[in-house]
């Protein structure tokens, strides 16, 4: 039987299983029941088997700071993350809520730019962004849409409500992980589904297909999509080629494609196949070396020009991460405001721009308490957790701000949420976040397929995969 | 289909196809060794196998009392990594290829060279000269035969498995000429001809198709003409050129480039030679010069379907 | 005045080449200054060449040949009217306080800040602190600025080449007329001044000025109340009638004539010549 560590009598952050009387939450009781008749061998034993299955099946990811060819499955706890249905459409909403407002956010700083003419935001803060292209300004993309798929991560503060920590609008990952995950947990462990009606996952690659024929060229009946992806040694490879298997699209590098009068071709063993839609999981920068990075092998020569000439559609469209830029992320609540006239549904966590002098004197100063992140870095890199970094690697931030205020933010400290966790055989608390995926067709699509990843080092607060993390499978509950 | 992922089926059937011919060759080899008395066979024995599927023109193998050509040719055939052509690296080219087209695999076929690979990747000389070299011999060549048989049974028979086939027989067939150059027929023919039948796993076949004691002559015949045995070079060379001709949507007999040119000249030679004609001018001649024609025939193949460009840097 | 101009680009590759691709900037453009009546472009080996407008308001065209080739060739005719002025503007009554007013002036963000050519740094500080602080007269500064680099610096082609950025030329002081726009350029957006860059052709006729037998190029610097005004900081001239525009942009880099990525061996021999004519009145017809 699984021991459940007790829950503190005093706790700073929201526990997703306890409630403040110390009684599992009414979603959490069934699986509760469920654990406690499993005998501790029996679990380990099948957790043994199902990570055999993901090395087997190749669910890895390939960690570039060690010697190459280095793939790790990412660690999967069996027990599940649940929301409740009336948790779900909150976040749901909030969702749609904000990839509409970057979704024009994106569409106007390439076009009009109303909201740098009249509105909040600054041209100096956009013009600035690493991530503004300019070879996109008055380029027109099918339907006005750039995000196709976005990621949006959340946490949950001590008192439970949904903040959004960062969004995600170039080429974010994980969704693989979701339906690997929920497909080894219900062979491994259908016993734990007991009591529950669990929204499905696996139509998640249909939903992105509908996406993507949405995207395509107006005209084009059956337009033909592939996934363009930087090759075998990415790290997210593996969900590249998932998804391309599952959509039933070609999954292609930069050196099968080729470009005649503005049109993108496969190149094939029967000559050239026409390419209407490309899910290109390759940045901006590799994208053309005819106008980007110059020595790119792994985009295509020419692809910026049948893009701009609207032959093909590329998802995300190019210049799409001018939108999750750090330090913009603090003026999303007023980009819900002027484009939608709609208040957040989702708060952000308080910010602090280091362009500000007033602002970046108070980070300085209080760096032991404030989390400090790169604008444009993501994975938990280039990031100071400052409660618990030395005074050396604080003071080396400190310089870095002070070198180019405009690369970090800082945020105070948020405790995440907590939930159990299989760890040495017993079920221990441990931090996660959420990232719910959004896909943005006729309208925002927000699939209830969302990825749970988990800090495993004890009162760890950083969940990314680079930096300890695990992941989860995500229950979200029928209303 | 991409032309990229035509030609990783290509090397993937090649590759899966050699790590089999070695893992085999390395068994059977093993077991005969440990049957011969004089240290001196034995040494001629690794030094054949060293040539054949080590593809080293001048093995240098440990003589003398206490000689370990055994260890010695395992670890070069088998596990050596800086040899492209071991069964490591035929196993990690495999798994590379099929990593490069994961999209187009099916999960059993995926899957199938996954675990080799991280089986493969997970043993050391030492583990294996311990318990044996068979387990691990048996291990790749069985996982290598599945693969044939998922292949088969999950993959459409299109373009792609047309591919796979050319890249399976193709190795084949260069491989078994690979041993008929390596076999000391002159001075040991019936030891030798049983050897490479069993190589080729011919031996039981064989003795259920010659109706009288057989004699090493017939062994070469069967190894070299039978139009039904799957590992002769006759029936192999038939399957390279049905499947390139699928490929090229033409009959057999005609030809739209230099590889199905040279198919067809390789098909009536193995077709209309008789064995005497053959053994005339001597095996040694005559395996070597098919071993050249296999290997004119690849880099035909992939000039076809695989056209590469000399230097294929991006220059401002 | 009324120009015809020949440009010819050609490319010799040590081992052939296949898939290239090509994007010219050398179509004149058509504005207030200047109308571009006729214009031609021929590629060898043979491509059809497609057009866009970029971000700028140029012209620009792209091409690609895939076969495999060991030499390109890229000619251009085009006809040119530019609107007659006897005397160009001295932009004299341009001030700080106007420019500090001016609405238009957020929007040049890029004409403000760094480019891949046009670098702040100590050797520019130091060839700045040269000349008198630019203070309220910013129209006058610019034509001191323009007669410094003239004076300052040597017309020396071995100096740089098309990859230098303003360091290389200020730390020898010598240059060609890309350098020299880069140079003032970067001196300008430090005084706080808009500028950018313009490539295009200059009429010599019998005169010896540097630049007009291949592509020139210089700056224009963002003056209230005129807009836009042009310096030659290569001949020390304001813009007038005898300068045709092509391109505009932040820096060479948005604009330069020939650029393109092909697949193959080596590096190729480049050469280039420009025919500039002065058509008479009998030849306007």
């Amino acid at each position: 039987m699984l021991e459940l560590q007790p829950r503190p009598s005093v706790s700073s952050h929201y526990d997703e299983l306890y409630d403040a009387a110390g009684l599992p939450r009414a979603h959490y009781a069934a699986l509760s029941a469920t654990l406690s008749e499993f005998a501790l061998g029996e679990i380990l034993g099948r957790v043994g088997s199902i990570n055999t299955t993901l090395l087997q099946r190749g669910v890895t990811f390939t960690v570039y700071a060690e010697s190459s060819g280095t793939e790790r499955i990412f660690p999967f706890d069996v027990i599940p993350r649940i929301l409740t249905g009336a948790e779900w459409a909150h976040i749901e909403r909030g969702v749609q809520q904000r990839v509409r407002a970057l979704n024009a956010f994106v569409y106007d700083v390439y076009h009009a730019e109303r909201i740098l003419r009249d509105g909040p935001i600054s041209r100096e803060l956009v013009y600035s962004s690493k991530n503004y292209c300019r070879e996109m300004i008055d380029v027109d993309v099918q339907r006005d849409v750039y995000i196709h798929v976005s990621g949006i991560d959340l946490i949950r503060d001590a008192s439970g409500e949904f903040l959004v920590l960062e969004d995600n609008c170039r080429t974010p990952s994980g969704i693989s992980y979701v339906l690997e995950n929920r497909d080894v947990l219900k062979r491994g462990f259908a016993d734990l589904f007991r009591g529950y009606a669990v929204s499905p996952v696996d139509d998640y690659p249909s939903r992105l297909l509908d996406v993507l024929h949405f995207a395509a060229p107006r005209g084009i009946m059956q337009p033909n999509v592939v996934v363009l992806t930087p090759g075998i040694y990415n790290s997210a490879y593996f969900e590249h080629a998932l998804l391309a298997r599952r959509m039933g699209a070609e999954l292609v590098e930069g050196r099968d494609l080729l470009v005649v009068d503005n049109v993108v071709y496969l190149r094939t063993t029967r000559g050239l196949a026409r390419v209407d839609v490309i899910y290109r999981r390759i940045d901006d920068d590799f994208l053309d070396p005819l106008y980007f990075a110059p020595n790119s092998g792994l985009g295509v020569t020419g692809l910026m020009n049948a893009y701009r000439a609207g032959n093909v559609s590329l998802a995300n469209a190019i210049g799409s991460g001018v939108a999750d830029d750090k330090a913009i992320y603090r003026h999303v609540p007023d980009m819900i405001r002027f484009y939608l006239g709609e208040e957040p549904v989702l708060s952000n966590v308080p910010t602090f721009d280091c362009t500000n002098d007033l602002e970046r004197r108070h980070v300085l100063a209080n760096l032991d308490k404030l989390v400090v992140k790169n604008a444009n870095a993501s994975g938990g890199y280039g990031m100071l957790m400052g409660p618990f970094a030395g005074a050396a690697e604080r003071a080396e931030f400190a310089d870095l701000i002070e070198a180019n205020p405009r690369d970090f933010i800082a945020q105070p400290m948020i405790e995440l949420s907590s939930s159990p966790t299989l760890i040495n055989g017993t079920l221990a608390s441990r931090r996660v976040d959420l990232r719910p995926f959004a896909l943005y067709g006729r309208d925002v699509d927000v699939p209830p397929a969302a990825l749970t990843r988990v800090a495993l080092k004890e009162g760890s607060l950083v969940v990314n995969s680079s930096q300890g993390g695990g992941c989860k499978d995500t229950w979200v509950l029928g209303v | 289909m991409l032309s990229r992922v035509a030609e990783s089926l290509y090397w993937l059937g090649r590759n899966v196809e050699r790590a089999e011919t070695i893992a085999r060759v390395l068994d059977v080899n093993y077991t005969r060794a440990m049957d011969l008395y004089a240290q001196r066979d034995a040494e001629r024995l690794w030094r054949s196998v060293m040539h054949s599927v080590g593809f080293l023109d001048e093995p240098a193998i440990s003589s003398g009392p206490g000689s370990k050509a055994a260890a010695e040719a395992i670890a070069h055939c088998a596990l050596d990594p800086d040899n492209p052509c071991s069964i490591v690296s035929s196993v990690r080219i495999a798994r590379s290829n099929g990593l490069g087209m994961r999209a187009e695999l099916t999960t059993e076929v995926w899957q199938l060279i996954n675990v080799l690979y991280l089986y493969v990747e997970g043993v050391t000389l030492r583990g294996v000269m311990r318990e044996g070299p068979s387990k691990f011999l048996h291990y790749v060549r069985d996982s290598a035969l599945a693969f044939s048989g998922v292949t088969d049974a999950t993959l459409t028979h299109g373009d792609g498995w047309g591919f796979l086939q050319v890249g399976r027989f193709l190795e084949r067939a260069y491989m078994t000429s690979r041993f008929l150059v390596a076999l000391d027929v002159e001075h040991e023919p019936w030891r030798e001809s049983q050897r490479l039948l069993e190589m080729c796993c011919a031996d039981v076949p064989f003795a259920q198709a010659s109706r009288h004691v057989p004699e090493p002559r017939d062994a070469l015949e069967f190894i070299i003409l039978s139009a039904d045995f799957p590992r002769a070079l006759r029936f192999c060379t038939r399957a390279v050129d049905a499947a390139m001709h699928r490929l090229s949507r033409t009959g057999e007999g005609s030809y739209t480039n230099a590889a199905e040119r040279r198919l067809g000249r390789l098909r009536s030679l193995f077709d209309f030679t008789s064995i005497d004609e053959v053994l005339a001018g001597g095996i040694a001649v005559f395996s070597a010069g098919v071993v050249g024609e296999f290997e004119n025939l690849s880099h035909e193949v992939e000039d076809a379907y695989f056209p590469r460009h000399p230097v294929a840097a991006l220059v401002t | 005045m009324e120009y015809t101009i020949a440009h010819e680009t050609s490319y010799v590759y040590p081992k052939s080449v296949h898939e290239s691709y090509t994007v010219v900037h050398l179509q004149p453009r058509s504005d207030q200054s200047q109308f571009c009546s006729k214009y031609e472009l021929r590629v060898q080996p043979e491509s059809s060449p497609l057009s866009y407008v970029d971000r700028f308001g140029n012209d620009v065209q792209h091409f690609a040949i895939l076969p495999a080739h060991d030499a390109l060739s890229i000619t251009t005719r085009s006809h040119v009217v530019t609107l007659p002025s006897s005397e160009p503007t001295r932009p004299a009554a341009a001030t700080r306080a106007l420019l500090e007013t001016d609405r238009k002036v957020p929007r040049f963000y890029d004409f403000l800040h760094d480019s891949a050519y046009v670098r702040a740094g100590p050797e520019l500080d130091d060839f700045v602190a040269e000349l008198e602080p630019p203070g309220e007269r910013i129209g006058a500064w610019c034509l001191d600025l323009a007669a410094a680099i003239h004076r300052g610096f040597a017309y020396d082609r071995t100096a740089t080449n098309v990859r230098t950025a303003v360091a290389g030329a200020l730390a020898a002081r010598a240059g060609v007329c890309q350098d020299f726009a880069h140079i003032m350029i970067a001196a300008l957006r430090g005084a706080g001044i808009p500028a950018r860059y313009v490539s295009g052709y200059i009429f010599g006729g019998d005169s010896t000025v540097l630049g007009a037998e291949a592509s020139h190029a210089w700056c224009e610097a963002y003056l209230p109340p005129y807009g836009w005004v042009g310096f030659d900081p290569t001949n020390d001239r304001l813009i007038d009638d005898s300068f045709v525009r092509v391109a505009v942009g932040r820096d060479y880099g948005d604009v330069s004539p020939v650029r393109g990525i092909y697949r193959g061996g080596g590096a190729s021999e480049m050469s280039v010549n420009v025919a500039m004519d002065l058509l008479t009145g009998t030849q306007q017809q």
